[in-house]
Formats: C-alpha cells, sequence, structure tokens
C-alpha cells in the first residue's frame, strides 16, 4: 500500500508537486486568465473581418456548447508519480464511520478513481471484512443524484450557488453577531453520531468560544440506550464489548449481534470460529425477538416475543438464574427487586423456554454473554449488565470501555430539546452536519414543521434531502472517500481515513465546516494530523513524529490505541417499570405493537438513494425496493389479511395510509414490524423524490417515522391495523408467500434432504460424514446401516485437470446469511441493477443469492435455512451441452466459463442449470449509465471485468479476472499460484470467514481440506455434474431439554 | 337400399356399407366441372367482399406481428414475459405450436399417398400449403426468441473468420437443422405437386401477363407421357423422403425438452408423443381450415363429409396416443422413484399452473372422445367446435411443458411465476395473422385443390365407371 499525497492534479514543476494544495502555485494561477478568458478578446473594435469570425465561431460553437463537458486542461505525467503503474491497481486504507463508530477499510484504486471497498485486513474489527452497507458506499460516492452545489432557498425559490464565499461570510457575520451573547442562538445539530477526535477538538474549541451555543448530537443509528444502561448500572457511559470467542452460550435479546452491531464483524468472525463441530465444542445461541434478526436466523433457539416483553422476560430470567444456581449479586447491586411474573412467563412455551436458559446459562456461567439491542430501554441494558456480571461473564466474554464523548445528552434527548429550542423561538442560526433529522426524527417532534423557525438554517449532506429542502442553505458534503478523517473503533482503537480522489463535487466534511466556522482554513489533513499529534501528549506512543503519522496513515489505523477495559463498579438501580401490557400474552387487535428497527440495508434511510441496497433481497423476508408491515401469518389469518394486502395504520393519533403487508413466519404475534429507513421523498432518482423539480420518483416503501413518537426506543404499542381492500406489490426475489400447498410440501422435504444438510452437533460426534448419506437408511444383516448415493458413471470421456483445479466451499455451519457477499459480488463484477419491476418480474442480476427457506410446521415459530447459491461450475455441466453456439465452456482448470461475445441469448443454458444461477441481460440495464448526468456512475465499473450487454447470459465467474491477476503475477516470479492467493469477491469479505476457495488439485490448500471434510456434499449430486462447489452441512447445537420442541 | 347415385346427389358419402365402395367426389363432377370449380377461384376477376375483409384483418395482424418484432429487436427480449426460470416462454410455445401444426400437410401428401389412401387427393394441396405456412409462422420465433437476432446466424454452420462452428451437442442446432430439412422438402413437394395444375390455369389464362406468370410456375409442362412419368417417380420419391421428416422434425423439437435435464422435460416419451401431438393438432387445423373453405368456395362435393370424418378418426386416434402420453408421464415419474420427477408432474396437475394442464387435458384427451359417435363425426358444427378445442388444447400442452416445468424445477428458492406481457399476446395473435395472410393469398392465386389428383380417382369418363 502506498500513501497517497495530497498532490494537486496541475503541476509544472517537482517545486509546485511537492508543495501541494496549501500552497498553489501563484504563477500558473496568474498566467491563466490571459489565456482563458472569458470572452473573445480585442472586442472593442474590431473590423469586418473579425466581426466575421467571431460571428462564424459563436454560431458553430453555440450548438457545442451544450454538449461538451465543462473544458479542462490535460497535463502530460511526464514524470509518472512514484508507486503508479498504469493499469495496475492500488490500494488505501481508510475508514468509514457508521452511527459514530468506524469500520476500517482498504480501497481499490483505478488510475485515480476508487471502484471497491473491502475490510481492513491487518485491522481486528475487520480482518478483511467489511459490512454491506461499507461496500455499497462506492455507488454512493459517484451518485449522480448527490448535490454538486451549495442551495440557497429564499421565500420558496431555490438557487444553486457556486461558491462558498457568500455563505462562509453570512455564517462568520451570524456568528460574529453572536459572539458577545457567548454563542446564545447559535445550535449546530449533528445528525450523525461522530466519534472522530478531530470533530471532538473542533468541537471542544468551538464550546470554548460560543460557550452559550447549543451543540447537540442524535443519529438514529446510536447506541445511547446501551451507553445509558450501563450508565444506570455502573454509573459510566460504557460500551459492551463483546469477546465471543470464549462464549460457550449467547442470548440476543431483540439484538442483532452479527450485523447491525457496531462490532457486527469481528463478532461473526468469533462467533463462526465457534460454530465449526471440528474446531472444538459449539457454542449456543438463543434469541428471543420479535422480528427477524440475521442473529434470530442463526439461534439454535428462537422465542418470539413482543419487543416490549423482552424487558419483562429479561427480569424474569435473571430471578430464576440467581435463585436456581444460588448466586448471590455484587454488593453494590443492593437487594434485587421483585421480578415479574404470570401473565406470557407462564406460557407453556416461555416458561420451557426460560427453565432451560436459565440451567443452561447457570452451567455456563462465566462463558456466556448476554446483548440487548439498541431499540430496547436503557433500564434493559442495565439488568443485562448486572446478569453478565452476576453470571461472571464480564472479564472473559464481557468487557466494558469507556464510550468515546460518552458525557452527551441522549439522542432522543437531544431531539426533544432541538424541537424545544425551535419552538421557543431561540435558534436564530441553526447548523445541521449530517444526518437527515426532519426524515428521520420522529414525527411526533413535528421537527419539520419548527426548522423553519430559525432565522438561518443549513444543512450539511451529500444529497439535497427531506432536511435540505427544509433549510435556508444546503451544503454539499464531501464523501468519506474524498475526505481526510478520523474516528474510533468499537473497541476504542484510532482510525485514520484518506481521500481516494478529490472531490467531485467540491463539498466539505462535517471537520472542515466545524473549522470554517472557527475561522481556521486549513485543510483536512493538517486539521487530522493536528489532532493526531496532539493525542501524542494523550499517552499514544510515538505519533508525533513523521514514520508514526504514515505508518498509520498507511495501515489506516493506530496500532495499540485500543481502549482498556473498565472495571466498572455495581450501582444500585431502580426497577424496570413493567406495564400491564408488557405481561399479558396476548393483546386485542387495535392495541398491537409498532416496532420500527433500523433496517439492515439502507439503515435509517442513508443508504436509500443506493441502488445496490435497495435491490439486495433483505436477508429474511427477501424483499426488494420496499419495507413491508411485517406481521406473524397466524396474525394475518385473523385479520384477514395476506400478502401484498394494502393497510392503512394508526397509532396514537398518528397514522400512515397504504403499507404492505407481509406476513413473516417466527414474527411475534401481537406486534408488527416496518423497518425504518423507507418512503424517502427526497432521496434520489433510486429511494424517492417527489418534491424536486426533477423528474418524479415514487418512494422506495413506507416511512415508519411518521408514526413513532419516541427516538430512544423503537417499539410502541397502540397500532391498529385497517384493511383497505386494495394491494400494494412487493418485488421479492423469493416467491413463498403465493405458495401452494404442492410448493409448500417439496420445499419441507427438498430442502432437509437434499439442499441444505443440517444435524445437530450429538449427531455430528457420532457420525461426522452424516450428511453423504441421502437415501434412506437400509437394514443390512439386522443392521441399520446409512445409504451413500450409488456411483454415478458419465456418458462422456471426463476432463482431466493437470493444471490448477479451482474449486470453492462454503461452510453452512459458519454462514450467516448476512448478505455482505452479495454487495461484494455486484461491486467486484460490474453487475447491473434492474430495478423493482423487473425484480418483480424474476429477473434482479445477482450472480450470488442467499436463499432462505423456513421449515417446520409451526408457521408461528419456523426453522430458518439459509444458503449462498452461485455457479458451482459443475464439471460435467449441463449448460455447455446445450449451448448451439459453444459461448459457455468448459476451462481446462474447470472453470466454467462465459463467453459473453459469442453468446446469442438462446437461454437453453439458463433452462438447463438445475441452480438457476445464470442471469440474462433481458434488457440493456445499463442504460441509464449513457444520460450525461450518469456517466458518473461508469467510474465505480471495475476495468477487469466486461459490462455485458443486453442479450447475454452471466453467471458467477469464480472472479476470474481475480484468478488471473493471481496466475500472471506467480507466472512472473515463476512459481505456482499458493493457497491463499486467489481470493474471490464473496471469500475476501465473508465475516464469517465461511468461504473458502483455491486450488482443489493442490492437497494442501484449504479448499481441499473443505472438500474432504466429512460435513461436505454437493448440491444435486444424483444429476452427476459433479460441482466445484462444496457446501459443509450446517450442524446446530439445540439444548437437549428443548430440542423437542424445536423442528 | 339407397343407390351411390341418390347419395352422390345428396352429397352424402358417410354410408359404411362394406359391400359398397363410397364414392370421393360427389356431386356428378367429371373432369371439367372439377378444373372449372378450382380455376374458377383462381380466375375469378371480382374480389370477394368476404375474402377482402378477412384478407385486410389478416394482413392487419402481420403488420402488428412485424411492428412488435421491430420493438423486440430495438428494445430487448425483455419486452417478453420471459424472466428466470421461465426463460423460454410464449415464443418457444408459438414455436412448437406452429411445427406442430404443420405436420398434417407432409402426413397427407407423403404418408397417406404411400398407403394408397386416394381419399387424401382433396384435402392434400391445402393441407399442405398449411404446413408451410405454419412452419413459416413456427420459424420466425426462434429466429427473434434469442437475445441478439442479429447474431442468429451463428446458428447455422457458416465458415467464418472466427473459425467457430455451431456446438453439434446442442439439441437447438439440431432443431435448426431439422426445422430446415423439413420446410425445404415440404415447400419443394408442395410445389412440385402443383405444376401440373399450374399449367393448367397458364393454359387457361386470357391475359398474358398471367400467362406469363403460371408459365414460369409451371416450369414448362407440356403433360406429355414422359412429363407425367418422371412426375410420378419424382413424387413418389419426394413422398418417400418426406415421410421419415414428418416423424422426425417433432422428434427432434422434442429433444429440445427431453435431451435436457429437467424433471418434465427429461423423459424418453417425448418423441412418440411430440408426433402425436403434432398430427392431431395438424388434423385439427385442416379440418378448422376445411369447413369454412370448401363453404365459401362451393367444394362440398369435393372437400366431401367423408374426407371430414376420416380426418375425425385421425383426430379421435391421435387424441388418445396423447391422451395415454399424458398419464403414462405420470406413471413413469412414479415408478422412477424420483421425487424431482414426481413433484415435476404433481405440480403440473395441482400447481400454479394447474387450470392450464386441466384445459389441456378437457381439450385434448376428453373433448375427441365424442368422435366415438358416427353422428358428431359428421357435423360441421361439432367437428368445428372440437377442432378449434384442440387446437387450444395443443397450444396449452407447449404451454404446460415449456412453462410449468420451468416455474418449479430443483430448488425452490429460484421457483417462479411467469406472467406473458401484451407483447407477447400481440405475438401470438400476429402469428395467425400472418398464418391467415398467406392462407388466404393461397387460396386467392393457387389452385386449393390438386386437380389432377382429384381427376385421377374420379370415375373414368365415357361412362365405365359406375358400371365397374
Amino acid at each position: 500500500m502506498d500513501e497517497r499525497n495530497q498532490s494537486p492534479t496541475l503541476w509544472r514543476s517537482f517545486e509546485q508537486f511537492e508543495q501541494g494544495d496549501a500552497a498553489p502555485a501563484p504563477t500558473l494561477r496568474e498566467f491563466a486568465p490571459g489565456q482563458f478568458a472569458d470572452g473573445p478578446d480585442g472586442l472593442p473594435n474590431f473590423d469586418r473581418r473579425r466581426f466575421m469570425q467571431i460571428m462564424g465561431a459563436s454560431t458553430a460553437l453555440a450548438g457545442a456548447a451544450s454538449c461538451r463537458w465543462q473544458e479542462s486542461t490535460i497535463v502530460a505525467e511526464a514524470v509518472r508519480p512514484e508507486g503508479r503503474v498504469p493499469g495496475v491497481p492500488e490500494h488505501y486504507a481508510t475508514h468509514m464511520e457508521v452511527g459514530g463508530v468506524a469500520q476500517p477499510l482498504v480501497v481499490t484504486v483505478y488510475e485515480g478513481r476508487p471502484i471497491k471497498i473491502e475490510g481492513n485486513a491487518e485491522h481486528p474489527e475487520s480482518l478483511g471484512s467489511a459490512s454491506l452497507y461499507a461496500q455499497a458506499a462506492i455507488l454512493e460516492a459517484y451518485d449522480p443524484d448527490r448535490n454538486v452545489r451549495l442551495v440557497e432557498r429564499k421565500d420558496g425559490i431555490r438557487t444553486e450557488v457556486q461558491s462558498w464565499e457568500r455563505f462562509d461570510a453570512e455564517v462568520a457575520a451570524r456568528l460574529e453577531a453572536a459572539a458577545p451573547r457567548g454563542g446564545a442562538g447559535v445550535v449546530v445539530f449533528q445528525g450523525e453520531a461522530s466519534s472522530s477526535p478531530t470533530l471532538v477538538r473542533l468541537r471542544a474549541e468551538f464550546a470554548q468560544r460560543f460557550p452559550n451555543a447549543l451543540w447537540l448530537e442524535s443519529d438514529p443509528l446510536g447506541r445511547d440506550a446501551e451507553r445509558e444502561g450501563n450508565r444506570l448500572a455502573f454509573g459510566q457511559s460504557l460500551h459492551t464489548q463483546f469477546r465471543l470467542l470464549g462464549a460457550r452460550l449467547i442470548l440476543a435479546l431483540d439484538s442483532d449481534l452479527l450485523t447491525t452491531h457496531p462490532a457486527a464483524l469481528r463478532q461473526s468472525r468469533e462467533f463462526a470460529a465457534r460454530r465449526r463441530p471440528a474446531d472444538g465444542p459449539m457454542n449456543r445461541l438463543y434469541a428471543v425477538e420479535a422480528n427477524y434478526s440475521v442473529t434470530g436466523t442463526n439461534a439454535d433457539h428462537r422465542l418470539p416475543l413482543r419487543a416490549e416483553q423482552i424487558g419483562p422476560f429479561l427480569a424474569a430470567l435473571e430471578a430464576k438464574v440467581m435463585e436456581a444456581g444460588r448466586l448471590r449479586a455484587a454488593a453494590g447491586w443492593g437487594e434485587l427487586p421483585a421480578a415479574p411474573t404470570g401473565g406470557f412467563l407462564d406460557t407453556p412455551k416461555v416458561a420451557r423456554f426460560l427453565d432451560a436458559l436459565a440451567a443452561d446459562l447457570i452451567v455456563n456461567r462465566g462463558d456466556s454473554a448476554i446483548a440487548v439491542g439498541p431499540g430496547q430501554p436503557a433500564a434493559v441494558h442495565a439488568i443485562a449488565a448486572r446478569l453478565n456480571t452476576s453470571l461472571g461473564n464480564v472479564g472473559t466474554t464481557v468487557e466494558y470501555v469507556a464510550a468515546p464523548g460518552g458525557d452527551r445528552v441522549l439522542a432522543g434527548t437531544a431531539l426533544e430539546q432541538l424541537a424545544q429550542v425551535l419552538d421557543a423561538g431561540q435558534v436564530e442560526t441553526l447548523l445541521i452536519l449530517g444526518g437527515n433529522p426532519v426524515y428521520s426524527a420522529p414525527g411526533a417532534l413535528g421537527l419539520g414543521a419548527k426548522i423553519s423557525r430559525a432565522g438561518f438554517s443549513a444543512h450539511l449532506s451529500l444529497y439535497d434531502d427531506e432536511t435540505s429542502a427544509l433549510c435556508t442553505w444546503h451544503l454539499p458534503r464531501a464523501h468519506w472517500l474524498e475526505a481526510w478523517s478520523d474516528a474510533r473503533t468499537w473497541d476504542g482503537g484510532l482510525v485514520l481515513g484518506q481521500p481516494l480522489m478529490l472531490p467531485l463535487y467540491g463539498g466539505r466534511t462535517p471537520i472542515l465546516l466545524t473549522a470554517r466556522l472557527l475561522g481556521d482554513a486549513s485543510d483536512g489533513q493538517t486539521l487530522v494530523r493536528g489532532t493526531f499529534a496532539g493525542l501524542a501528549g494523550a499517552g499514544l506512543v510515538g505519533s508525533e513524529d513523521e514514520k508514526a503519522w504514515r505508518k498509520a496513515i498507511h495501515d489506516g489505523f493506530l496500532a495499540g490505541s485500543v481502549a482498556t477495559p473498565v472495571a466498572a463498579q455495581p450501582r444500585a438501580f431502580a426497577a424496570l417499570e413493567v406495564p400491564a401490557r408488557a405481561l399479558a400474552a396476548s393483546v386485542p387487535a387495535g392495541q398491537l405493537e409498532l416496532i420500527a428497527p433500523i433496517d439492515t440495508k439502507v439503515l435509517d434511510g442513508r443508504g436509500a438513494n443506493n441502488a445496490w441496497l435497495q435491490e439486495l433481497p433483505d436477508f429474511v423476508t427477501k424483499l426488494t425496493w420496499d419495507n413491508a408491515l411485517l406481521i406473524a401469518p397466524s396474525m394475518a389469518k385473523e385479520l384477514g389479511l395476506s400478502f401484498e394486502d394494502a393497510v392503512d395504520l394508526q397509532i396514537n393519533g398518528r397514522s400512515l395510509e397504504r403499507v404492505a403487508v407481509y406476513p413473516l413466519p417466527g414474527h411475534a404475534v401481537g406486534s408488527a414490524t416496518l423497518v425504518q429507513g423507507y418512503g424517502r421523498v427526497n432521496a434520489g432518482k433510486v429511494g424517492g423524490a417527489l418534491r424536486g423539480a426533477g423528474e418524479q420518483v415514487e418512494p422506495a416503501g413506507f416511512d415508519v417515522n411518521v408514526l413513532r413518537s419516541r427516538a430512544d426506543v423503537n417499539f410502541e404499542a397502540g397500532l391498529a391495523i385497517t384493511r383497505r381492500g386494495d394491494s400494494y406489490e412487493l418485488a421479492c426475489t423469493q416467491e413463498h408467500f403465493q405458495m401452494d400447498a404442492t410448493g409448500m410440501g417439496a420445499i419441507q422435504t427438498r430442502v432437509g434432504e437434499h439442499l441444505i444438510r443440517e444435524g445437530s452437533e450429538t449427531q455430528y460426534r457420532a457420525n461426522p460424514d452424516f450428511a453423504d448419506y441421502v437415501l434412506p437408511p437400509q437394514e443390512a444383516d439386522g443392521r441399520v446401516v446409512p445409504t451413500p448415493y450409488p456411483p454415478l458413471q458419465s456418458l462422456w470421456a471426463e476432463h482431466s485437470y493437470e493444471g490448477h483445479k479451482w474449486g470453492l466451499s462454503i461452510d453452512l455451519s459458519a454462514c450467516t446469511g448476512c448478505n455482505a457477499c452479495v454487495v461484494a459480488c455486484q461491486s467486484e463484477n460490474n453487475i447491473p441493477v434492474v430495478g423493482k419491476e423487473q425484480v418483480r418480474r424474476g429477473r434482479e442480476m445477482h450472480w450470488l443469492r442467499i436463499d432462505r427457506y423456513f421449515l417446520g410446521s409451526d408457521m408461528d415459530d419456523p426453522k430458518v435455512a439459509t444458503q449462498p447459491v452461485a455457479c458451482v461450475h459443475c464439471e460435467l455441466a449441463p449448460c455447455e451441452q446445450v449451448c448451439p453456439v459453444a459461448a459457455t465452456v468448459h476451462s481446462d482448470e474447470g472453470l466454467n466459463d462465459m463467453v459473453y461475445n459469442r453468446c446469442i441469448g438462446t437461454r437453453y443454458c439458463s433452462n438447463n442449470c438445475p441452480f438457476k444461477v445464470r442471469r440474462f441481460n433481458y434488457f440493456n440495464y445499463h442504460k441509464d449509465l449513457e444520460a450525461p448526468a450518469n456517466e458518473v456512475q461508469k467510474l465505480a465499473h471495475n476495468p477487469e471485468v466486461t459490462v455485458r450487454m443486453r442479450g447475454v447470459m452471466e453467471k458467477c465467474t469464480y472472479c476470474v479476472q481475480r484468478i488471473q491477476a493471481a496466475k500472471i503475477k506467480a507466472g512472473n516470479a515463476r512459481r505456482r499460484v499458493r493457497d491463499g492467493e486467489v481470493v474471490t469477491a464473496c471469500q475476501q469479505t465473508c465475516p464469517a470467514d465461511a468461504i473458502r476457495f483455491g486450488d482443489l488439485n493442490d492437497t494442501t490448500s484449504a479448499v481441499r481440506a473443505a472438500h474432504d471434510d466429512p460435513r461436505a456434499y454437493d448440491l444435486l449430486a444424483y444429476l452427476n455434474i459433479k460441482p466445484r462447489t462444496a457446501y459443509l452441512a450446517r450442524i446446530r447445537n439445540p439444548n437437549p431439554q428443548l430440542e423437542t420442541q424445536s423442528v | 337400399m339407397v343407390t351411390i347415385t341418390q347419395r352422390v346427389a345428396t352429397l352424402d358419402n358417410t354410408s359404411d356399407d362394406p359391400r359398397q365402395r363410397q364414392p370421393l367426389i360427389l356431386g356428378n363432377n367429371d373432369y371439367t366441372s372439377i378444373t372449372e370449380k378450382v380455376c374458377g377461384v383462381v380466375e375469378d376477376p371480382k374480389v370477394k367482399k368476404a375474402w377482402l375483409i378477412a384478407f385486410l384483418i389478416a394482413v392487419s395482424l402481420t403488420g402488428m406481428l412485424f411492428a412488435l418484432v421491430g420493438y423486440l429487436i430495438v428494445t430487448g427480449v425483455g419486452v417478453w414475459g420471459n424472466q428466470i426460470p421461465v426463460a423460454w416462454g410464449w415464443p418457444i410455445v408459438n414455436f412448437v405450436f406452429w411445427v406442430g401444426i404443420g405436420h398434417a400437410g407432409t402426413l397427407i401428401s407423403a404418408i397417406l399417398y404411400l398407403f394408397r389412401q386416394n381419399w387424401r387427393t382433396s384435402i392434400n394441396r391445402f393441407a399442405e400449403a398449411m404446413t408451410i405456412f405454419a412452419v413459416v409462422c413456427a420459424g420466425l420465433f426462434p429466429g427473434i426468441h434469442v437475445g441478439r437476432a442479429w447474431l442468429a446466424y451463428w446458428l447455422f454452420p457458416i465458415p467464418n473468420q472466427m473459425l467457430m462452428w455451431p456446438q453439434f451437442r446442442s439439441p437447438l442446432l439440431w432443431d435448426v437443422f431439422a426445422v430446415g430439412t423439413y420446410a425445404s422438402v415440404s415447400t419443394v413437394f408442395w410445389y412440385m405437386g402443383m405444376i401440373p395444375d399450374l399449367a393448367t390455369i397458364r393454359d387457361r389464362a386470357k391475359h398474358p401477363l398471367r400467362r406469363m406468370l403460371y408459365g414460369v410456375l409451371a416450369m414448362g409442362w407440356r403433360g406429355s407421357a414422359r412429363h407425367w412419368h418422371r412426375y410420378e417417380r419424382a413424387y413418389l420419391l419426394l413422398a418417400g423422403l418426406a415421410t421419415p421428416l414428418v416423424l422426425s422434425v417433432h422428434t427432434i423439437v422434442s429433444f429440445d425438452f427431453a435431451v435436457s435435464q429437467l424433471p418434465g422435460w427429461h423423459t424418453t416419451i417425448f418423441p412418440p408423443y411430440f408426433v402425436a401431438g403434432a398430427i392431431f393438432s395438424g388434423f385439427a387445423m385442416v379440418v378448422t381450415l376445411a369447413i369454412p373453405a370448401r363453404a365459401f368456395f362451393g367444394m362440398k362435393d369435393i372437400i366431401t363429409i367423408r374426407h371430414l370424418e376420416n380426418m375425425n378418426k385421425i383426430i379421435l386416434a391421435t387424441g388418445m396416443m396423447v391422451g395415454y402420453a399424458y398419464a403414462m408421464e405420470f406413471f413413469v415419474a412414479w415408478y422412477s422413484g424420483n421425487e424431482f420427477e414426481q413433484f415435476a408432474f404433481i405440480n403440473r396437475a395441482t400447481g400454479p399452473y394447474a387450470w392450464a394442464y386441466w384445459i389441456m387435458v378437457s381439450c385434448n384427451v376428453i373433448s375427441p372422445q365424442i368422435f366415438w359417435f358416427k353422428k358428431a363425426r359428421t357435423s360441421i358444427p361439432i367437428m368445428l367446435v372440437i377442432a378449434i378445442f384442440v387446437n387450444i388444447g395443443m397450444w396449452f400442452e407447449r404451454f404446460v411443458i415449456t412453462i410449468s416445468t420451468l416455474n418449479r424445477d430443483f430448488l425452490p428458492s429460484s421457483w417462479g411465476y411467469f406472467r406473458p406481457t401484451l407483447v407477447d399476446l400481440g405475438m401470438l395473435v400476429g402469428s395467425f395473422g400472418l398464418f391467415f395472410t398467406l392462407f388466404l393469398l393461397f387460396l386467392r392465386f393457387l389452385p386449393m385443390i390438386a386437380m389432377a389428383e382429384v381427376k385421377s380417382i374420379l370415375p373414368r369418363p365415357n361412362g365405365h365407371g359406375e358400371a365397374h
């Protein structure tokens, strides 16, 4: 990796190049105007001939003016910058901050344009994995809907402003005017949490200069409930760190440890490491939640409860554990309050679950971890902290570290405070840094109507969105790929971010804007580096010198900066308030519970204009381009609702019309889920644009925020659902709910028997290769022996693979079904987005999909089985035999190659593919990129992969471009490709490390070992297609006490 | 006992009395009257209004078809309902449907000729024409069905600078040869059989232009004994050549399905089943076309009820074969013990496309059973209705085979429901437009009845005939 210079793109001399941006060469600036004057020179006194020349030229150019790019000057790269080889990609470390927590990343850059985002393999919080949101950010950076210029709105007129000067001057004047009052009347609202030390430093400076100014921070993705819960329990704002490697038992209460948690990547890896039975005893995961989380789909035992019941459940569990385990709480907690009893806790199912879980927790004292999700109230978090401590988990599986900026007010309080000061008319100047509070704040606050009460308001954001539309100024924000930054990961470590390209559309980061407010005109690098140097005093060894800075920039993080665990002191806190309705086993139909969690794809809506995220099938509903009201199938039946029925929602005086219903097996009865992040009216051409002047685009999905009243918890009681009688079309990639009895029956038999083979840990220990036996056991002389599939004979002479023999394996036991690989594949392979209507037609283009099946007879509590499926590169590929023009052929390394040039599109190969992994370009799905305004998105394409035209078939290539790159590299060094040198995009990002790729002829390769694993099996082996992708059977670890209940 | 003379006068030759051979041509026709009747249609200077209206409708539908083809090529095959998993939709259904229709003509001309079934002479000409036009309609679909229609010529083994041959293991390639051969042999057969009749029209033509045009088409036929000798020889040879083609073309079309490995497609019963189905649908189409044509052009005495009844018997027989195949598919699926195979058939009958399956069974298996009754076999309205039912049923058979197999194969995750678009519908309707345009032109400009052949089965002139 090479560090990147902040050098000007235009330079004439080495001096100027090395001076960098900070000191632009005055000579060129002075020289330029004379050369590129705006008008024709010598206009005042011209003769007839000159007049004709100018007239002619003007006429000729008049037409050209509209269709030309902005003029730019190309300066030949006479001397190649150090380290740059044309055509060879470069990789730079950086990070992305989501919800105030950094994700360490590495970005691949081709010729100055970032094309792919991956995790930083050196950083323990990533180990190479990146969340799907971070990976999709590449599309966001090139989004043509990003606002290019400042926008001023005055008296309903929207004007685009070229430069920052006027805004800077106006703000400076306002701040100056407010200075004598200590900044009273100035409110800075940070819509996105940030752990950036630079921003913290600037914020402190700001507070010093304007002590009476209000600085608020509220991020819908923040984890303030947890911070507050820990403060209740320990008197300190703390983050909970899970060390799941040591956990034998994990209890997730409405908590998604595996995808939306800030440390989900590390936690997934640690969780998955203990799901491989060959590597030692497995962990056991219990989940209690209303709607599915990825964690819930992976649970060995899952109990669907309403969100409001999580607290009482945990309190009851604590009491049971303390009593049955004869445990004593630390003295600091004081006398434990009486636990709630009765109600739903006495239903046989819950009681049985509670008993088994409590017994299991007692057995695994010190090796268990209890996690509570961010949507639960602080008090529930506090109980979890107390129970974790009582069980002796702290120090082994659970650690507490100080939360950065832990003294700030809670997100919910901050929003209320903002609404309050706006209401009171105390705001003269409002600056909103990032976020989109008008959209994401609970509708009950009515923030949208109040913002205009501020005399002057400015919103810094990537898009001219809902909030910008109500502010007097919209300020373009520089994307994090274009800026210097610093932040902290969940473990408290410092990470640094560097720009991967110059800002496409200008723009500033919150850091830069804050610095300008303080009159500091330095660039991002100076600011970040200033902080970095300052931190040296705070005990970061070696950070003061150039070498440390260079190394930190190169690595993307500062080694040894991880926060040390805090020895938390117990402190008594009030008992959990349990309203009577929360205890009730069932609630009346008009008084349901509405849950509004953060979406796993578009988060709180910040990814709503990202087409990759919109088209990514949800991990459990397989919905694209929409959210939907998720309810339990039995409740849907009771309410007379079915899939795609449109309903109106009313809750405590607020209402939302025409929402689609999606009956989701396994959803808790009595509650309904509508995720946040959809129904945006000012997102852009992808997510929805109804209010802008341009093209009107219907919003994707439904905005649940208008129904919400509280920002601190994500559930609320009192929901009434009214059927409208019409329907709303949803686009699912798996049609499950229109399915008849015939189809459902087939799923039940074939999934378990053929497609996704599963066993319990006990089964595995007794018979590790159980997955090989798909025929019913046969009796031989009185003994029952399992029957493997009979050997199959090939009709043709089979290929022999002398050189490489590429193969892949997917460990279903480790795979969590988190979708990260799907986005990685999309980004790596230039996979187009087709839109909702095309998805409804069944024409989505994902080369890799995650299949999801519900198993079992109880629709309200089924088992979920997931399986990633891409082309398995059959050795005897059915697709190859039927192509009439030999467009899909076998390589001598066993790849099933697709020759796009040769394909005429008969689609016979797709028909004959038993896995239906081939994707066809029914239209030119890249057509929208031809519009001049959208051309910028072409920059996101991977130049190593062909962009397919319409009428050709495509599918997974095993990332053949990566194989070729590794082979060329090895060939140049005259050696064979080593194991681990070829890493497919899906494998690279898999947080659970479930995918192996390599040479099956290499007896020492990891993929060979996986193929030889007793758990390995081939999909549809009976067809004698000899797939090169092997699946490793999923092993579950059910509690014997509960086993009969789970299906 | 009613005498044959009486029956000839009443246009009834349906008696099954074995003691007397029934005449095939009724209405006291002789050589002259046959010539006058058949040539009269071609030579009539007035354009009949009904013909014109039918022709205009057909031409406008053809226009729509080609407009849609243009739209398709400009936009992409996504204008159809095709998707993943149902990558083949209506275009392939239509293709197989039209190829199936195209079976009756050659069967009548070649196989029935070899079996000396003289009743074929009245219907073979337009049945053959129907065959060729059906193959034209069928041939259109695979060409435009591919994603990049402008490269469809890669399907042909043309030497090229890429040094690429087609892939000879693919049934689609066999299809290209099978349908290509069938189309060319049928056309030659049809045209050759028409030469003596074209010469007749030439000889009767009054306008020099007509004389020249038909003269060119008649290729200098003078009706000499040598000509007749050569003609009969060639006709016999071509009949011998065309006979295996009747069986091979739909066998190979069935390979498109049978050679792939999808449950529901991968069955050895497909070739005979497809051939039987093709003959079934072909005869149904001949009946459908013959009934209005004979009424409209006054040919009831040449295409008699007996002809129609014979065809109805074939429809009944092939309908039973098809029904047997449907049942046998289920049996084989059950007997195989393969659950994927079993599911494919249970899904056909009870899955999301069950409605299509039961339309198919009702139309193809149940409805022809009425032909066990002679009354039904000889009743024009009943046979017209049944023939149309069979046409519908056979279209649905191809729909069921193609779509209800593809929509649910091995992995339930990739199951999907196919919905056709308006373009799909427009092209199906448009293909009928193309078919009828060609057929109406044929009726107007070419001899629809093989005069020379019909004359050969007439009682000899000069009064010998009936006395023998």
